[in-house]
């Protein structure tokens, strides 16, 4: 009921927001989320078919440029996880990765 | 149907808020604890409430309690995360018309709160099966304190035991609606139940039928 909520009043912002539904209780989940190339992906933190069929690891490794946006109806939280995928050629780029520029 | 919302999870109000408007309720109002949610239904006089149990202030049954007292006429449905059959039961006890899971999908709340407006109780059958364990492992009441149904009401309680809304009820005996309500609101009063499924736990515990299974 939560997630569909979410999905409810988002899709009050269709002129903004090109918005694609997927159901976490299929096994073809992660497929679906591949598919749709999506730049956000909203969570539910307590959804346990998020865990089963679409674990946060599996998402990242999936679509490594995305925003996901995970939900916590418990706590009012939203917890936001940036990803970025760099290429490392040398040891030196990951220093370069965790040092700031300078 | 007019509906106030109380939930202190904003998130969660503002998706039920959203299901529901999309669905063709309308939403009078929505607040955030228990307090709020007596003061606002006291003002607004929705046709229903839905109640979350744990808030700040003054917890969801409490709410229920003072709206019972002060608004009868506002019926509450608890919508809430507690699996704990204490809050089922005191919240049936206090006069809640439901009791609706969060995990349930859209499609199923809904439907629920739609069959408010035909009379039936807003709580899915495994949450009705729990409430009428729960009320079957207290202890009797005394039968010859009883008020006696009448042979029509057992046979129309039977058909509320099998799960008939009023409308089937109706057609099945051949009679109006009106009438089914009017049996089934004596029937409330004579077995001092707050809802149908209260009343059928009472009628089965004291022997006045038995379930087909």
């Amino acid at each position: 009921m939560f997630s569909e909520g979410i999905a409810s009043r988002l899709g009050q912002h269709l002129d903004r927001i090109d918005l694609e539904l997927v159901d976490s209780r299929g096994s073809d989940c992660l497929a679906k989320i591949r598919e749709a190339k999506p730049a956000v992906i909203v969570l539910e933190v307590n959804d346990e078919n998020v865990e089963r069929f679409c674990p946060l690891s599996e998402i990242l490794a999936a679509t490594p440029e995305v925003k996901v946006i995970r939900l916590d109806p418990d706590f009012d939280r939203i917890h936001v996880v940036t990803s970025e995928l760099r290429s490392v050629n040398e040891p030196a780029d990951l220093i370069s990765m965790l040092l700031p520029p300078g | 149907m007019r509906i106030l919302v109380a939930d202190d999870h904003s998130l969660f109000r503002d998706g039920v808020v959203s299901l529901l408007e999309a669905a063709g309720f309308e939403v009078v109002g929505q607040v955030g604890d228990g307090l709020a949610a007596v003061e606002a239904a006291l003002a607004l006089r929705p046709d229903l409430v839905l109640m979350d149990i744990t808030m700040p202030k003054l917890s969801g049954l409490e709410a229920l309690r003072q709206l019972r007292d002060e608004a009868p006429e506002v019926q509450v449905v608890m919508l809430t995360v507690s699996d704990q059959d204490s809050d089922l039961l005191a919240s049936i006890r206090s006069g809640a018309k439901g009791y609706i899971h969060k995990s349930l999908s859209a499609q199923e709340f809904l439907e629920m709160i739609s069959g408010l407006e035909r009379g039936e109780a807003a709580m899915s059958r495994k949450t009705a099966a729990r409430l009428i364990a729960g009320l079957g492992s207290e202890p009797a009441p005394r039968l010859d304190k009883q008020p006696r149904l009448t042979p029509r009401e057992i046979e129309l309680l039977e058909l509320v035991a099998d799960g008939l809304s009023n409308k089937a009820i109706a057609q099945a005996l051949s009679v109006s609606e009106n009438t089914v309500k009017y049996h089934i609101r004596n029937i409330l009063q004579k077995l001092e139940a707050q809802n149908r499924t209260e009343a059928v736990a009472h009628a089965l515990r004291a022997g006045l039928f038995k379930t087909a299974s």
